[in-house]
């Protein structure tokens, strides 16, 4: 036992260090990608399900940029004042709305669906192309918070990618070539 | 090969063009190991690398085993926010660029290109009638002096430099109450439009007691008004018409670089270079000039003279064609042939040190050319006494040739201010000493820095009772200052400029203040009360003045569509067809010439004082981006240096780098000495713009103000021909940052040239860098019209490589590059376009020594010819996207890969940063970050500084340490025009659909790009036609995707 803790009297320091480490590295190891179900907790409570789901709203009523720009964008407070002039004007939520619009501040909300900073994705052409949202937001209708679905990492990418390079064989749509060259999203 | 050259010397072809890039391959003695390694060599050396960095492997550890502990007690995902606006305006949209039109206030017409409300790059705007779409890098790097983290933010009061808070309306009140005593001075800087002008005289009318004085550093539109008037009687400064002269020569005037105008001169110079059409014509251009500057290493001839000798120079081929000749209608004058028998070439090249000959020569040119050849000079070079005397001596020599009123347009003057004359700021100085001037406002003038260190300013500005800076920042004068209220950069400005006479055009505000600014105008309304001349702001004033042109010029509809077209456009110019006429000559005041010295003067050492294109007069020197592009000829960055010919420096027995003292009758210079070939044997040149004491971060104790030694005559600042007393070695030496000898980590022994191919190992060095290779290549005129297919140096034989890997079939788009060597002049436009528009961090000169600057294109100066009078030749060097690129073949893993496009993309977050692909590339263009280069932007121990982050463009990834990038042939720019063609529906892009950054700011149009398997675009017919096409080391099989045309000098 004395010579345990001679050992831990000398060596403490470090062995408190080395089992930080091993068990941080054991911890973050252990745990699933932190990319997939991230979720985290807006200033505003909003809810895809209600919005999306059940009034059935089109996405593009307030993800306006998504068929021009490379962002699908989030809407301003005006967009959202458009109907919470009126509806539910008394919850908590709605009132912290409204002191937006009125003080001129903008609400900071948290983006779930981060890309790292080298890539450089584009809604424009892939809307243009006919894909549905939920292709690649999942459900987002069923969500009372927005949840990261799939793994959105670059394998997840590229494998939908790769099926749509294989069908340059096919008279008529050569403008796909290219697409999973590095310099399509790295640059 | 020995037989080839032969061969060559019997076609009337050069025998042999040797390039050298530095001195140091010329293997002379006094300027060797200047270069220090990229890499640090031993493991002591990486230790001291490491220490410098503040980290030892130690501490790596530490920090490591800190930062794992960290990492698993904080397990969270860094989290980004999302700030939409609250009421979004409907005419923008989050991740498109929005384009404005706007103008510099050089009078360059710009496209100003924003994201998310951000200005995040200044291009050309090509319909521009006088600008043509042509950008100076100046111009171009003032994006960053919009961002620049030193710039004054609010309004402040001042006690000896120190700020002290105070509220605006505060400062504005008690500057309004010392406005109203009276004996008030306005000291602007030069005031080129016309409706800041109006407001500025609205403000001295309704505020009386007052006066205005304008500093305009840049003597050389003072010179050419003051010569027009003692000439013609019209004080101003003619529109030279570049377009209707064959011949050009430039008396000590730097019209491409640094003269007043320079961006429209140097396109329209370009314009009559341009073989691409066809043609074989061009015009010629000789200079007579003191410094190596832009225009001269352009020059088809070129003739280095003293400072201050311009005069005599222009004197001496007026003499030629009067005297010796008897030609023109003033060989009868007594008067004019009495001065000029004294100046005859032969007298000249005695007293001067100048090639007679030459001279000779060029008047029997002049003399042909008549009515179609051009005397331009003026410059500070050429303020060596009286304000006048180079230009009444160019006036002559204009009237004497007949090109006045034709290619000299005296019908359409500049309309620039010239800025008082210096007598009238120095008498401004000498009444503030006197305490007559009250109140001092100072408005975008800095007198403490500009003024000649004789004047002495501060002692002076001690005087005034109050001083209001009015300036961006706390600069020199505004350490004496009593309060600033600071004022916005011009893309947060409304103003506009009126070049020449009918030529208008817009500045319109990009991004509302950042800060808490005005405009130099606004603030002037607002020191009046809120209102001048009956407007509330000055953007009501520009409409007014823009109201009455709608009017003069009969253009009809409402004002409101008038003015929107005109902001859209950038420019309104029903005056610019005027700019073609021709008119008939005035008649020369022989009167004039008593102006002039009578005699020769005597030789001796002399000083002189240039600006050089990155910093000009130091107002912007406070941008990494100005400091860092090199110098077009010398190629140093970040500061100023006395240049001496190597000649003199071996006399003396000065090193390169040595610091002298230069000794004049004013004071002493303490400068690095920079020995550079093709000055004259009797000259010291220092530049000015350096040396700048409170500019901020970047700019401070850079170099030295050369204006400290100016000398104050009676009638102007003498900043040229002044007498050197004495060059004293100090004994210390400087290492001058320079981007040219990086390339060259060896040294050249006549049994050993370390550039030579690897396949002659020990090959002797035989006096050219190129060793033969295909680098660059050039004719004559004479040779081209003749045979157009072949160009010097003739390309040796090397045995052609095999290509590695040759599978490419390009069956869609191949991107292709051309440049035009004859038409680029070097002025490094582009590069700081690429700089900008790429996110590419600017390193500092510590770093820049050692070879690890980052610019992805780079302009390669070539020095041909002797060391007293070499030949330049100018090459933008980028990554040449090699079809078989030697980069791709060694990175382990896959980081740089080859397109279908054929282009050579990189992966950044691939990347290991092992740096093979940087050793394997022929053309050293791959640049590897040894830092986190933004945090330590400019090469200092600090973070990026807000608000720099905003002008990044963010398309563009910002590169972390550890990486490998490159030219990447604008691949953001490239994809979006894809997506765009996509989106539409098109098969196939446009040609013009994408333009490179550099393209875009090019004022000569040298560069063009485009898909090379489409036989209808640009580059593809130029390709094809063009015989002067070749690729630089082709040899080595790797088929680069750019494409240089190759140089053709206007000669026999």
């Amino acid at each position: 036992m004395e010579a345990l803790l001679r050992i831990i009297k000398k060596h403490g320091g470090k062995i408190f260090f080395l089992v930080l480490i091993f068990g941080g590295a054991g911890y973050v190891l252990g745990k699933d990608p932190k990319y997939v179900g991230y979720s985290p907790d807006q200033p505003i409570p909003f809810s895809h399900k209600i919005h999306a789901g059940e009034l059935k709203i089109n996405c593009q009523y307030c993800h306006v940029g998504v068929e021009r720009s490379q962002h699908a964008t989030v809407p301003d407070t005006a967009t959202c004042i458009k109907c919470h002039e009126y509806v539910a004007s008394d919850s908590k939520d709605i009132q912290y709305l409204r002191q937006s619009y009125k003080q001129g501040v903008p609400i900071r909300w948290l983006k779930v669906h981060d890309l790292p900073d080298h890539v450089r994705f584009t809604h424009k052409p892939h809307i243009a192309k006919g894909f549905e949202c939920a292709t690649c937001h999942g459900e987002v209708e069923t969500m009372d918070k927005v949840k990261l679905n799939p793994d959105f990492n670059m394998g997840w990418c590229v494998n939908c990618h790769r099926d749509f390079t294989e069908q340059k064989e096919k008279p008529g749509n050569n403008r796909t070539v290219q697409i999973t060259e590095c310099g399509t999203c790295h640059y | 090969m020995k037989d080839k050259m032969k061969a060559n010397g019997n076609n009337g072809v050069e025998a042999k063009r040797k390039y050298w890039q530095s001195l140091e391959e010329r293997t002379a003695p006094e300027v060797a190991s200047w270069q220090l390694p990229e890499f640090p060599g031993t493991v002591d050396e990486m230790k001291a690398e490491a220490k410098k960095s503040g980290y030892s492997r130690k501490d790596f550890l530490k920090f490591m085993g800190a930062g794992a502990v960290m990492f698993s007690a904080a397990c969270r995902r860094p989290t980004e926010q999302i700030v939409p606006a609250v009421i979004q305006p409907p005419e923008y949209l989050t991740g498109i660029p929005s384009f404005y039109s706007s103008t510099a206030p050089d009078g360059t017409g710009l496209i100003v290109r924003t994201r998310e409300g951000r200005p995040i790059k200044i291009a050309g705007n090509p319909d521009h009638p006088l600008s043509r779409g042509g950008v100076s890098s100046w111009n171009v790097a003032s994006l960053y002096d919009l961002y620049d983290p030193d710039r004054q933010r609010k309004p402040a009061r001042l006690s000896r430099g120190r700020k002290k808070r105070a509220s605006e309306s505060e400062l504005v009140d008690e500057a309004m109450g010392k406005i109203s005593e009276g004996s008030y001075v306005l000291l602007t800087g030069p005031v080129d439009s016309p409706s800041t002008r109006s407001a500025i005289n609205a403000f001295l009318k309704s505020n009386s007691g007052g006066r205005h004085v304008e500093i305009r550093q840049d003597p050389t539109l003072r010179q050419i008004a003051a010569g027009q008037k003692v000439c013609y009687g019209q004080e101003l400064v003619p529109h030279y018409n570049f377009e209707k002269a064959k011949l050009v020569v430039s008396i000590e005037g730097d019209f491409m670089g640094t003269m007043p105008g320079a961006p429209y001169y140097a396109s329209s110079f370009g314009g009559r270079r341009d073989l691409r059409t066809g043609k074989k014509s061009m015009n010629r251009l000789v200079a007579f000039e003191s410094i190596f500057s832009l225009t001269g290493s352009n020059a088809d001839l070129r003739q280095p003279i003293r400072p201050g000798d311009a005069t005599a120079i222009a004197l001496s081929l007026a003499a030629h064609i009067v005297v010796e000749r008897g030609n023109s209608k003033y060989a009868g004058n007594g008067e004019v042939r009495g001065l000029l028998s004294n100046y005859v070439p032969a007298k000249a090249a005695s007293k001067l040190n100048v090639d007679g000959k030459m001279i000779e020569e060029v008047a029997e040119e002049l003399w042909k050319n008549r009515g179609s050849s051009l005397v331009i000079g003026g410059s500070p070079l050429a303020a060596s006494g009286k304000n006048e005397s180079l230009a009444v001596a160019v006036n002559l020599l204009n009237s004497i040739l007949d090109n006045d009123g034709k290619t000299v347009d005296y019908k359409n003057p500049l309309q620039f201010s010239a800025g008082s004359s210096d007598r009238e700021v120095a008498k401004l100085v000498g009444d503030m000493k006197a305490g007559k001037v009250k109140t001092l406002i100072v408005a975008g003038a800095n007198p403490v820095y500009m003024l000649p260190g004789s004047l002495k300013v501060s002692e002076a500005l001690e005087k005034v009772d109050y001083i209001l800076s009015l300036n961006d920042r706390v600069d020199e004068t505004g350490a004496l200052a009593h309060a600033i209220l600071p004022s916005s950069h011009y893309l947060e400005s409304w103003g506009d400029a009126e070049m020449y006479s009918g030529v208008y055009s817009v500045q319109q505000p990009v991004i509302r203040p950042l800060y808490q600014t005005l405009s130099l105008e606004d603030r002037l309304i607002q020191l009046n009360g809120g209102s001048l001349a009956g407007f509330s702001s000055f953007h009501e004033m520009l409409k007014d003045r823009w109201k009455k042109i709608q009017s003069s010029s009969g253009k009809g509809g409402s004002f409101t569509g008038f003015w929107q077209s005109a902001l859209q456009a950038g420019h309104f110019a029903p005056g610019a067809k005027r700019l073609k006429e021709t008119s008939g000559a005035r008649n020369f005041n022989t009167g004039a010439l008593t102006r002039l010295p009578r005699s020769l003067k005597s030789a001796g050492t002399k000083l002189g004082m240039y600006y050089n294109v990155q910093v000009m007069d130091g107002t912007g020197a406070n941008n990494a981006y100005r400091q860092e592009l090199p110098e077009p000829v010398t190629k140093i960055v970040w500061e100023n240096y006395a240049c001496m010919l190597p000649a003199t420096a071996r006399k003396l027995n000065l090193k390169q780098g040595t610091i002298v003292e230069v000794a004049t009758s004013e004071g002493s210079l303490y400068l690095p000495l920079l020995l550079i070939p093709g000055i004259h044997p009797d000259a010291v040149l220092v530049s000015l713009g350096y040396g700048r004491e409170a500019a901020g971060r970047i700019a401070n104790k850079r170099g030295v103000n050369a204006m400290n030694v100016a000398r104050v005559s009676s009638d102007s600042f003498v900043l040229s021909g002044m007498d050197v007393t004495e060059i004293r070695n100090t004994g210390d030496r400087h290492i001058l940052a320079s981007t040219q000898m990086v390339y060259r980590t060896g040294f050249n022994s006549e049994n050993r040239a370390f550039f030579a191919p690897g396949s002659m190992p020990d090959a002797p060095y035989n006096g050219s860098s190129q060793y033969d290779r295909p680098i660059v290549l050039e004719t004559t005129l004479e040779h081209f019209k003749k045979d157009p297919t072949h160009f010097t140096p003739e390309k040796a034989e090397y045995p052609r490589n095999a290509a590695v890997m040759t599978s490419w079939d390009y069956n869609h788009i191949r991107w292709h590059m051309a440049i035009d060597l004859t038409l680029c002049n070097g002025c490094g436009a582009c590069v700081t376009s690429c700089n900008i528009e790429n996110n590419i961090p600017m390193v500092g000169p510590e770093q820049v020594s050692i070879g690890r600057e980052m610019h992805w294109l780079r302009i390669d100066r070539y020095f041909s010819g002797s060391e007293e009078n070499p030949e330049v030749a100018h090459q933008p060097m980028l990554c040449q996207h090699c079809e078989n690129a030697p980069c791709e073949n060694v990175c382990p893993v896959a980081a740089t890969q080859h397109n279908s496009e054929g282009i050579n993309v990189m992966a950044y977050n691939r990347c290991i940063g092992t740096r093979y692909c940087a050793n394997n590339c022929p053309y050293k263009v791959r640049r590897f970050n040894w830092f986190e280069n933004w945090n330590y932007m400019e090469g200092f121990r600090q973070k990026l500084h807000d608000p720099q982050q905003l002008g990044f463009n963010p398309d563009v990834t910002v590169r972390s340490r550890g990486v490998i990038e490159k030219c990447s042939f604008c691949l953001h720019r490239i994809s979006n025009a894809r997506r765009e063609m996509r989106a539409r529906g098109d098969e196939k892009m446009m040609d013009g659909t994408v333009v490179t950054a550099c393209q875009e700011v090019c004022p000569t149009k040298a560069i063009s790009f485009g898909d090379i398997n489409d036989k209808t675009s640009e580059v593809a017919k130029l390709v094809k036609r063009e015989t002067r096409g070749y690729k630089v080391l082709d040899f080595l099989a790797v088929n680069p995707s750019v494409t240089y045309l190759a140089k053709v000098r206007n000669k026999a």
